[in-house]
């Protein structure tokens, strides 16, 4: 099911990126970009900052390269309680801080109560992890978290960019300290693969292999992660030799593709794009309506030519990438003009002489909100407004900076039509629940389902995986049905790397980097 | 003198807490919000806790007061988007701009000013129509195009030069900060070149033609005295005061250049705080530039006394 597209250029005599770990080289400094200065502090998000964290510290869990199922980091093994309310977690024997401090119960039990769950700490996941009611150290290396009420979705959650942090170092410090516990900082110290050698602010973050890494030395020396936020000096940095991995949008692959000094790598990631329907504007109340118009927008040629193939025409908000909940039995709705006009037609939307259908005196119409600085969302936008044009919909744009979109779109009540959207979620339908609830400021479409909310809040608590899936699965057809938004594509992360590269985990980067140990360089 | 001095330093002082009070303002009022807000993981729960957090659910007026405080007690806050203080990041990013620019400024006086002069004085002659036209595509050249065509040559395909930063990771010897320094030093440094040949010219061309210039020949004085002695120091005053413009515009980085290089300096900082709508480093960068652009003029204007000794303050 994974697909691991490694093409390449047009030399397929380049070492293959996946080889058997004792042929893997060692030495060597991997460089990959980052948008801007991290803090390398776990508290705060930002992608530029969770990149190094991924390489300086380590979480209780991590995915499986293979199935994105969560398996063992900090946590060797865990158990459920018969009620789903108790988890206890058996640590890992012998891991040391980077101080040469061993790391033992005491630090999972302070992260997970004075950090993640204390309110007056700025943690931008805490609401990952609003069930916890506390974590109690049992022994050394075991810790019971207790949950107000069952969260099977737990330990996904806990691989999702949630760092433990070295008790005896920031457990003095009191919450308004750890919005930036400078000193700490100087020299941040967790259990990952590499260390914190150097910060030359504005410029790079150099680490260095922790050879004492619990799970087998790195086999690079050290990584560099380069503050490059512009992203044409991104890829000539690449182009160069400078950096190693430029994580890349599809349209930028006419300019590396046919380098002999870059190659490809396409891994699936748990993400789906869609069109956004505000679903409490006119006629993009009606089911019907919002059928129509994923019906009368080529997906395929979407993939093919905004997405360059890399990936596949979506169904729902679940992508492949979540295995057991994703049902691969639905197929995508066809691509019909003739059937999504006969929709509309019998919707009571009848084709004007203007070309633009109307129903009582209200014209099918509505403006699209994107972010013209993006291609692919740019794109989509310009080919749905002619596609949808062709049915007889008309639609208006209009333009705007990502952030203050974001802001539109989340505010109550939103404030937008319709907008070529994405997500990047935990692998577990749960970490997309809160988008589709009918009750969460998350669900910016304003979607409302009842059954759904049904499936949903029982898929969340449920403690057999089968009963899981087979209640996300119904969610899957419901939606399948109900069209909330226009679902289009599950997008590859496309990977553009040096041939220097001998292997970079078959990852999307963000979950690769808790592996960073396994990535070599000939 | 002293007098002026002081009450052009008062006056100052009132335009800062203007400039300042208006961006604070704007940018307040701009649509969207700190990126740490935007996270498309965070919830919006998590989004207002932090808002909270972070005082920026406080009324504008509120948060401007919160922050001149604690300017006033040299403390310019602490970044939104990197979570360091400002005054750190500005004490970064400063000696980075500096060196590039100070290193542009200097290639650009030392190139373009004996260039202005020559193309005065052999005013209309081939010399001076090539330098004109010249100057012409210099300042008419896009960086953002012009930088990424000089990473693409000397970088990408002749792999003579890095392509951005300003020293190799671990490194950091002269010599690998001199490499680095090349490209967006000829980068900035055209357009700065280019303006300043036309400057010179046509305030020695004005000057040649004044009356005092023929007395100095008429009195048999060499050419190139007349030239360097006479008429070239009556021409610098409106190439200083065109210097005097360009130093806040140096200190306050050259955002594009910056940017097409990876240069760790101001104009890069500042584009992306604008662009994290991280409030207290825009209002950090704001203040300092606007010090420097209230300074230098105050300095361009006492330097006219000397300069031309017709000026007096009073």
């Amino acid at each position: 099911m994974r697909r691991l597209a490694a093409t390449c250029a047009a030399l397929a005599c380049l070492a293959p990126v996946t080889l058997p770990a004792q042929e893997q080289t060692s030495g060597g400094t991997f460089s990959l970009p980052i948008n801007d200065d991290p803090q390398i502090w776990p508290v705060a998000g930002g992608l530029y900052n969770i990149l190094v964290n991924k390489a300086v510290y380590s979480a209780l869990v991590r995915y499986d390269l293979e199935t994105l199922e969560p398996v063992g980091d900090l946590a060797e093994s865990w158990e459920v309680s018969d009620d789903g309310m108790t988890y206890t977690f058996t640590l890992r024997d012998g891991v040391t801080w980077h101080d040469g401090e061993p790391f033992n119960a005491d630090d999972v039990v302070y992260t997970i109560n004075d950090v993640w769950t204390n309110p007056d700490v700025p943690f931008y996941l805490a609401n990952n992890f609003r069930l916890i009611e506390e974590a109690t150290k049992v022994d050394d290396l075991t810790v019971e978290v207790k949950l107000s009420q069952p969260q099977p979705s737990l330990p996904v959650l806990l691989g999702y960019n949630a760092m433990i942090l070295p008790e005896h170092l920031l457990g003095d410090l009191s919450p308004q300290e750890m919005v930036n516990p400078s000193e700490f900082l100087q020299n941040p110290i967790g259990t990952g693969p590499f260390e914190f050698a150097e910060y030359s602010p504005g410029s790079y973050v150099q680490l260095e292999a922790n050879e004492d890494y619990f799970d087998g030395a790195p086999y690079l020396d050290a990584m560099t992660f380069r503050v490059v936020p512009d992203a044409n000096a991104q890829l000539s940095m690449l182009q160069s030799g400078e950096i190693d991995l430029v994580v890349i949008e599809p349209f930028q692959l006419e300019s590396v593709e046919g380098n002999s000094a870059i190659q490809i790598q396409s891994v699936p990631i748990t993400r789906h794009e869609f069109i956004a329907l505000n679903n409490d504007v006119g006629a993009l109340s009606d089911p019907a309506v919002r059928r129509a118009l994923t019906m009368g927008l080529d997906r395929e040629q979407l993939l093919q030519a905004i997405f360059a193939g890399r990936g596949q025409v979506a169904t729902g908000p679940f992508p492949p990438t979540m295995g057991w909940a994703h049902d691969e039995t639905i197929e995508p709705l066809p691509f019909d003009p003739d059937a999504a006009a006969a929709l509309l037609d019998e919707a009571g939307w009848v084709m004007g002489n203007d070309g633009v259908r109307a129903k009582d005196g209200e014209r099918l119409s509505f403006t699209m909100l994107y972010d013209p600085s993006n291609p692919t969302r740019a794109r989509t936008a310009l080919v749905a407004q002619q596609q949808w044009g062709q049915l007889g919909v008309e639609v208006d744009f209009e333009t705007s900076e990502y952030r203050a979109i974001v802001t539109r779109i989340r505010q109550d009540p939103p404030d937008y039509e319709t907008n070529p959207n994405y997500l990047i979620t935990p692998p577990d339908p749960d970490g997309v629940a809160n988008f589709y609830l009918s009750d969460s400021l998350a669900n910016s479409w304003q979607y409302e389902n009842p059954e759904i909310d049904r499936l949903l809040n029982e898929g969340a608590t449920a403690r057999d995986r089968a009963e899981r899936a087979e209640l996300y699965k119904q969610v899957q057809q419901i939606m399948h049905e109900d069209q909330p938004n226009v679902f289009t594509v599950y997008p590859d992360e496309i990977q553009a790397l040096s041939t220097a590269v001998e292997r970079f985990p078959e990852a999307g980067y963000r979950d690769a980097l808790a592996w960073s140990h396994l990535i070599s360089k000939q | 003198m002293i007098h002026y001095a002081i009450r052009r330093l008062l006056e100052s002082l009132a335009l800062l807490m203007l400039i300042t009070l208006a961006t604070f303002v704007l940018i307040s009022s701009a649509p969207g919000g700190p990126s740490i807000l935007i996270d498309p993981n965070m919830t919006p729960e998590d989004t207002e806790r932090l808002r909270a957090i972070y005082g920026l659910d406080r009324p504008v007026w509120e948060q401007y007061l919160r922050w001149l405080g604690q300017v006033l007690q040299g403390n310019l806050g602490v970044s939104l988007g990197v979570g360091r203080p400002v005054g750190e990041l500005i004490a970064d990013a400063l000696p980075a701009t500096l060196l590039l620019s100070g290193a542009s400024l200097l290639v650009a006086v030392a190139v373009a000013i004996p260039l202005g002069i020559v193309a005065a004085v052999r005013r209309n002659s081939w010399i001076d129509r090539v330098l004109t036209t010249v100057s012409f595509f210099g300042l008419s050249l896009p960086v953002f195009w012009y930088g990424l065509m000089l990473i693409i040559l000397f970088a990408v395909l002749l792999r003579w030069l890095p392509a951005g930063g300003m020293f190799t990771p671990g490194q950091g010897s002269v010599i690998d900060v001199a490499l680095h320094l090349i490209l967006p030093v000829i980068a900035l440094s055209t357009s700065l070149m280019a303006e300043l040949v036309r400057y010179t010219r046509s305030a020695m061309i004005g000057v040649l033609r004044q009356d005092y210039v023929r007395t100095a020949r008429a009195k048999g004085v060499a050419e190139r005295a007349v030239i360097i002695r006479h008429a070239f120091r009556t021409a610098l005053i409106p190439v200083v005061t065109l210097l005097g413009l360009l130093v806040p515009r140096l200190i306050g980085g050259a955002a594009v250049t910056e940017t097409v290089f990876t240069w760790p300096g101001m104009g890069r900082l500042a584009v992306s705080a604008a662009y994290n709508q991280d409030y207290p480093t825009i209002m950090g960068i704001t203040l300092v530039v606007s010090v420097t652009v209230i300074i230098s003029n105050l300095i361009v204007d006492l330097l006219y006394a000397k300069l031309d000794p017709r000026v007096r303050y009073g």
